[in-house]
């Protein structure tokens, strides 16, 4: 997996970009309490009244304070490093379901695939957005994990269905073939020879789980539903849409989560496009040389 | 463009060179390659795998995409006008709308595999009309005249026009492309290895079914494959190329009886006899080069089993060392204008050569990770 | 039977698909059914019991009204007899209940209401984003050697995952509150009469615009990505390069070529896309007001009808697997290769 990565690496313009841009804000996000502290002491950051309210930036709230009394910039590094694991959490919850579903569907064929590919399908039909909403509006305690759970649960099938195709075309490949023939076991074939080449489909399926789950999350923060004990970037669009922050002439309010969020969804499909770039030679503008 | 009177030479190229980008430096696919085609020759160009056949084909019809390119050249194609005035364009400087232009109308191509480079979702009759419409002003009953009259040159059926390319075998599909290449009555055919992937049988066939279409409308030919069967069968003149560049190039008769290059030598002992006594065969010693990285000096002296000091240090330039042959090689330094009387210029036996050779490899397999360039031919 | 299929394997084909397409169809639907009914907070429910409080206490008959609401909204007996009950309405009388957003009107008329302009905005910004997209797109792979094509490029990439709701934000902050360019509310100026006058039309399509715009601008990067991916891959096709060895036209190769074997995907695309519009887009409409099925979703959802939401997703998957159905019916079809492929 290293070595694709690095081949990656070497080939697309595109994949450096991504994975600068996304590293750069996975640390800036795991850093973030240094940075809030110095500013907000020992209170968690959700707190509010601990600063006057809408405070332009100064000295001490470097981007200003917001309606409830919060250091702005405290609010954004908390909501980056929320909306992150968020994502993160939600995508290797649904990356780990689709592919033990979409690799159990392809490998073993016959009736099992059958069910599980039926229930895939039906999964996909049905509109996630609205029943997301839904579920959203009457989970009684929403937290952190339960809400990962639930972006999860639409996401799954999408990786199902692409790694139970490459499994299905791998079966019957030459080197599995010849795997058998020499008397591996299953279980021995599976991890030498499949795995490893499932290896790009899973990253690409685990970059979209997170952008859907992240895009999920906004948009279900954006209508207010998700937990307000939580700041996410999500919900810092909500309270700056709330607040009228056009009328106050502080637009940035809005426009930094907002921002700060397609740099991400950039950053990410950027390394999708990278990975796509790498596996398909055609899309690429220079040769690796084997 | 100049208009020339001497019309026996169709074209001439000139020191091109046709690289590919790499992660790793540039491939120096053809480097540096002069050839002259005479008009109505067919003209084989052979080599192995992997020494720039294929990319030289692709540089002179201007077909190079990235990640290849064209670093230098020059292709002088001379278009006969009227008469014996010929019109004289190089084909590397021409601008793409031109270049259009003289494509298949003057210059035509019978791709390599011919599975693969006819649309799947179109059927033949209309990949063959599109090109006669392109370049004519043809009606429509005259192109399907036309078309049916190369379909029938090429021996088959008016029906084959109304089917899809998967309908049809790999023979058929060849003779598509074949007829194709002849709708326009081109000047110039160049034809990439069109028989290589079909069977012998229909191999054969095919390649009488050339040989007649081409004295019949009178056209020039370069056909590019590694058998040199094939060219003891089809052409008048060849090239032998290696390494990017040419290395010997003579009528078709005299190289196999006399190969001058020791690498012509060592392809022309590799293919098998049919009767006589059972040999055991030496081959050509060693790998191929990688295009990342030429050879000093000579490029085969790695491999040559009569190498000199000189060898490994300066290039041999291609010198005329007998009436119209050409070679590049140190042992024949003498060019025909300077040797006093006929020179004998027949090389040593090759397989005393190779098992005396200092310090030369046997043929091994290849080493995972060779140097062996792959896809570059 | 089993004789005909065999002798013509293609109805065994559309027989597979045609079976999928009710079995899921089927399951979708129950599989959402359990799930609104098994969520332990109801409102229903809720509004019932507190009537039940109010009225069974103080008012005669309290009983019998309470239970003719139950019936109403199918809520008597097990969750089994709801089930089936619920089912066969749907699908032999075509009775979605009554709505609870807008009680008594039944959930058919409200969403016939406001079928006609989700379809009417989507169907009408999906064409404009596809053949944008597919032109732009087709452009950006042919010359892609250029500047002008990375940038188009990239800036799709980045479009692509922007949700439509935020693009649809800054439409209405600009567009809408600073330049005062176009309306951000409603469907149409209440002041026209609704009819085929030309101040009503005029009226309609300026009140579409941004709505449009929000789904267009990031409909059109996917489908410019997705294009030029599938041209590029084309591009590398030994029959693009043959073509250009026979001199014809740049244009002519791209469209009669390249697009072709591009089209076939992408249209199929196109088709599922069409089939996935009535799920309506949310928050696109609830942020313009829009009176389409994203708005009597958002209402119902907020106090859990779930009637009108479930005869939204009913309608939803239809159109979704109707969609793939006809895809799937059209593709032997289409492509060549496909019926050679079916017939093996």
């Amino acid at each position: 997996m290293l070595n694709f990565i690095a081949s990656c690496w070497r080939t697309s313009g595109k994949f450096k970009f991504g994975v600068t841009v996304l590293a750069l804000l996975v640390l800036i996000a795991l850093v973030a309490p240094l940075i809030y502290r110095p500013i907000i002491g020992t209170s968690s950051p959700s707190r509010p009244g601990v600063f006057p309210r809408w405070q332009p930036p100064s000295s001490t709230n470097p981007l200003g304070t917001d309606g409830h009394g919060r250091d702005l910039l405290t609010d954004y590094l908390a909501g980056l490093r929320m909306t992150l694991y968020i994502g993160f959490l939600a995508g290797v919850i649904a990356t780990s379901v689709g592919v033990s579903v979409g690799f159990l569907s392809g490998y073993q064929g016959g009736w099992l695939d059958s069910i599980l590919l039926t229930i895939t399908n039906m999964l996909i039909v049905i509109p996630s957005y609205p029943i997301l909403v839904a579920l959203a509006m009457v989970t009684p305690e929403m937290n952190v994990t339960t809400m990962s759970l639930i972006l999860a649960l639409f996401s799954w099938p999408f990786s199902a269905r692409t790694i139970r195709a490459q499994v299905m075309t791998m079966k019957e490949r030459p080197y599995v073939e010849l795997a058998k023939v020499s008397g591996q076991r299953d279980l021995s074939i599976i991890f030498t020879e499949i795995l490893p080449n499932l290896m790009p489909y899973l990253l690409m399926g685990f970059a979209f789980s997170v952008v859907g789950a992240m895009v999920a999350e906004v948009g279900i923060e954006a209508i207010g539903l998700g937990p307000s004990n939580i700041i996410t970037l999500g919900l810092m669009i909500n309270y700056a849409n709330g607040w009228g922050v056009y009328s106050m002439g502080r637009m940035e309010i809005l426009l930094i989560p907002v921002g700060v969020l397609v740099v991400i969804f950039a950053a990410i499909t950027m390394i999708n496009r990278g990975m796509e770039e790498y596996l398909n030679p055609r899309l690429q503008k220079v040769t690796t040389e084997s | 463009m100049n208009v020339q009177s001497n019309s026996k030479t169709l074209m001439e190229i000139k020191d091109l060179r046709v690289w590919y980008r790499t992660t790793r430096g540039n491939a120096q696919a053809v480097d540096g390659v002069d050839l002259t085609i005479q008009r109505n020759e067919i003209f084989g160009l052979a080599g192995e795998s992997g020494c720039g056949k294929s990319t030289l084909a692709k540089g002179i019809l201007g077909m190079v995409r990235l990640p290849a390119f064209v670093e230098s050249g020059e292709a002088n194609f001379y278009r006969s006008v009227s008469g014996s005035s010929a019109v004289a364009s190089d084909l590397i400087k021409l601008p793409a709308r031109d270049m259009r232009k003289m494509r298949w109308r003057h210059i035509a191509y019978v791709p390599q595999s011919a599975m693969n480079v006819l649309s799947p979702v179109a059927r033949i009759e209309k990949q063959l009309l599109d090109a006669i419409f392109e370049h004519t002003n043809m009606s429509k009953k005259e192109a399907r005249d036309r078309m049916f009259e190369c379909l029938d040159m090429v021996g088959l059926e008016p029906a084959v026009a109304r089917m899809y390319p998967h309908e049809l075998s790999g023979g058929m599909k060849q003779r598509v492309t074949i007829a194709a290449a002849i709708s326009l009555k081109p000047e110039l055919i160049i034809a990439d290895e069109p028989t290589t992937a079909l069977d012998v049988n229909v191999q054969q066939v095919i390649l009488q079914e050339l040989k007649q279409i081409a004295a019949d409308l009178g056209l020039t030919l370069i056909y590019v494959t590694h058998d040199m069967a094939v060219h003891a069968e089809l052409a008048d003149r060849m090239g032998i190329m290696y390494s990017g560049l040419m290395v010997e190039v003579a009528p078709v008769v005299e190289t196999f009886k006399e190969p001058l290059h020791p690498y012509t030598q060592g392809l022309i002992s590799s293919i098998p006899m049919i009767g006589g006594g059972r040999e055991r065969m030496t081959g050509i010693p060693g790998n191929a080069p990688s295009p990342l990285a030429w050879p000093a000096g000579c490029r085969f002296h790695p491999r040559c089993p009569y190498v000199m000091e000189v060898c490994r240090e300066k290039v041999p330039p291609m010198i005329e060392v007998a009436p119209d042959r050409l070679v590049a090689c140190h042992l024949h330094p003498t060019p025909l204008s300077e040797s006093a009387s006929p020179a004998d210029l027949s090389l040593p036996d090759w397989e005393e050569a190779v098992s005396r050779a200092p310090g030369v490899q046997p043929v091994q397999a290849m080493k995972k990770g060779g140097d062996t360039a792959e896809e570059l031919s | 039977m089993l004789k005909l299929l065999r002798k013509y394997p293609i109805l065994s084909y559309y027989a597979n698909k045609l079976f999928a397409y009710v079995l899921t169809i089927f399951g979708a639907l129950t599989i959402t059914f359990f799930m609104f009914r098994l969520i332990p907070s109801n409102p229903i429910e809720n509004w019932i019991k507190s009537l039940e409080r109010q009225y069974s206490v103080s008012i005669e008959g309290g009983d019998a009204m309470i239970n003719s609401y139950k019936e109403k909204f199918g809520m008597t007996g097990t969750l089994w007899q709801q089930y089936t009950r619920y089912m066969y309405n749907v699908i032999f009388n075509l009775d979605l209940g009554p709505s609870f957003i807008n009680f008594p009107t039944p959930v058919e008329d409200l969403l016939a209401a406001a079928i006609p302009w989700t379809v009417a905005l989507m169907t009408v910004s999906i064409l404009i984003a596809w053949v944008l997209g597919l032109l732009i797109g087709a452009t950006a792979a042919w010359f892609r050697e250029s500047a002008i094509s990375d940038v188009i490029t990239n800036v799709s990439i980045t479009l692509s995952q922007v949700p439509s709701y935020l693009v649809a934000l800054f439409l209405v902050l600009f567009l809408g509150y600073q330049w005062k360019l176009l309306p951000t509310r409603g469907a149409f100026d209440a002041q026209y009469a609704i009819g085929l006058n030309w101040n009503f039309i005029r009226s309609v399509a300026k009140h579409s615009m941004l709505p449009a715009l929000s789904i267009i601008i990031v409909s059109l990067a996917g489908w410019i990505l997705s294009t030029r991916s599938l041209v590029i891959s084309n591009m590398g096709e030994d029959y693009l390069m043959y073509a250009e060895a026979k001199g014809l036209k740049p244009r002519d190769i791209m469209v009669r070529y390249a697009l072709r074997n591009a089209m076939l995907p992408q249209a199929t695309g196109l088709a599922l896309t069409m089939g996935s519009m009535m799920s309506g887009q949310l928050l696109i409409e609830m942020m313009f007001v829009y009176p389409g099925l994203g708005q009597v979703m958002s209402r119902a959802i907020a106090i859990f009808d779930y009637n009108a939401m479930m005869g939204i997703i009913i309608l939803s998957v239809v159109s979704v697997m109707t969609a793939s159905l006809l895809v799937d019916l059209a593709l032997p079809v289409i492509d060549p290769r496909v019926r050679t492929a079916i017939k093996a």
